[in-house]
């Protein structure tokens, strides 16, 4: 795993170029190399979809939780603990027999970190970031969603502060499970909107 | 010759790694901190960001992140582009 | 991002986000108002946007 002494490991363009933005912000005594280590270590071990999964099993569970979730969700999400950078304004979305919601960010990849970690790469590529919004219905069908007719489906395009969390249809076969079970059946696409449990 | 990244040693989320590469890690958590440190909004880093993509669509978005957070940089006076070339290594890092 | 010519908006809400001098809010639109004989029926999209984005409906 590490180089050989005689021949180095060579470095793409872009890893240099990102080693040299850290090494002149902790040389100019901005940043500190083990501030950004801990970030690094937050993202791979506190955050991730077993976070909003666990919203929505309590949400399933405790109706008083749910009412909490769409009156303040960014405060009810942090009952649980997850919150912090692009988690300032969570606003929880319900999926309904009549209703289903679909999370986009068309510009970037604005996606809420503290409930599902960071965005599966199609969320960040131009196709599904343009055709969220342009044909919702088809984008869906094609990732394997099929959402009739009938059912409207609201789009939410995470263009400024808010970040959206989807809370779907509890899935038949469920009502015995405890919620630590229930959360084990929450996908982080059910949570985007791009599939229905 | 192996490029010192083992699949398994990276992190892995749902099934997926978190991060492809390291310096993907990195340069997150140097646009994250840096915002936090300098007590900016994070929209002073997304709307670069923003920009970088419009105008390099089909460039994988690390690269893009990386651009923005340069540009970002440049522009505070926190450094010049001559000073990132002289600081850029030319092997990596050993993991550890 | 402007909406030029904004006018018959069918809900805007109001985030609990942004600021005192520039409210955050989710514009809501058809997908017809949107992208008229090209979009579809049943889907709605839902835009937030810092009230400076949003032009006077005059």
């Amino acid at each position: 795993m590490t180089a050989d002494h005689h021949h180095p490991a060579e470095l793409a363009p872009i890893e240099a170029r990102v080693a040299a933005i850290e090494s002149v912000l902790v040389e100019k005594g901005v940043l500190d190399t083990h501030a950004i280590d801990a970030i690094v270590q937050h993202f791979e071990d506190n955050l991730g979809p077993m976070n909003g999964a666990k919203v929505v099993a309590k949400a399933w569970t405790d109706p008083a939780y749910k009412e909490r979730l769409f009156s303040d969700g960014t405060a009810a999400i942090a009952e649980l603990g997850f919150e912090g950078p692009q988690g300032e304004l969570m606003i929880v979305v319900e999926n309904t027999p009549t209703v289903h919601n679909l999370v986009v960010c068309t510009l970037c990849s604005c996606y809420p970190w503290p409930t599902l970690g960071l965005p599966p790469k199609w969320y960040k590529a131009p196709a599904y970031r343009s055709r969220a919004v342009r044909e919702p219905r088809k984008l869906l069908a094609e990732m394997g969603t099929d959402i009739p007719a009938d059912v409207e489906i609201r789009v939410w395009d995470s263009s400024a502060e808010a970040r959206y969390l989807v809370l779907p249809m509890r899935p038949d076969g469920t009502d015995d499970m405890p919620e630590d079970q229930l959360a084990g059946v929450v996908t982080r696409d059910s949570m985007i909107g791009v599939q229905r449990l | 010759m192996t490029n010192g990244l083992d699949d398994a040693s990276l992190p892995r989320d749902n099934g997926e790694l978190t991060f492809e590469a390291p310096w993907q890690a990195r340069a997150l958590a140097i646009g994250v901190a840096l915002v936090e440190k300098l007590g900016l909004p994070w929209d002073a880093f997304r709307s670069r960001l923003i920009a970088e993509i419009a105008e390099n669509p089909q460039r994988p978005y690390y690269e893009s992140w990386s651009a923005a957070l340069e540009s970002m940089v440049v522009d505070l006076d926190l450094t010049t582009p001559g000073a990132l070339d002289a600081a850029a290594p030319t092997e990596r890092a050993p993991l550890y | 991002m402007r909406f030029d010519g904004a006018h018959d908006f069918d809900d805007i809400a109001a985030h609990g986000g942004g600021s005192v001098a520039d409210p955050l809010y989710s514009v809501r639109f058809t997908s017809r108002e949107r992208w008229g004989e090209a979009g579809a029926d049943g889907e709605v999209m839902h835009v937030d946007l810092f009230e400076r984005y949003l032009e006077d409906p005059q």
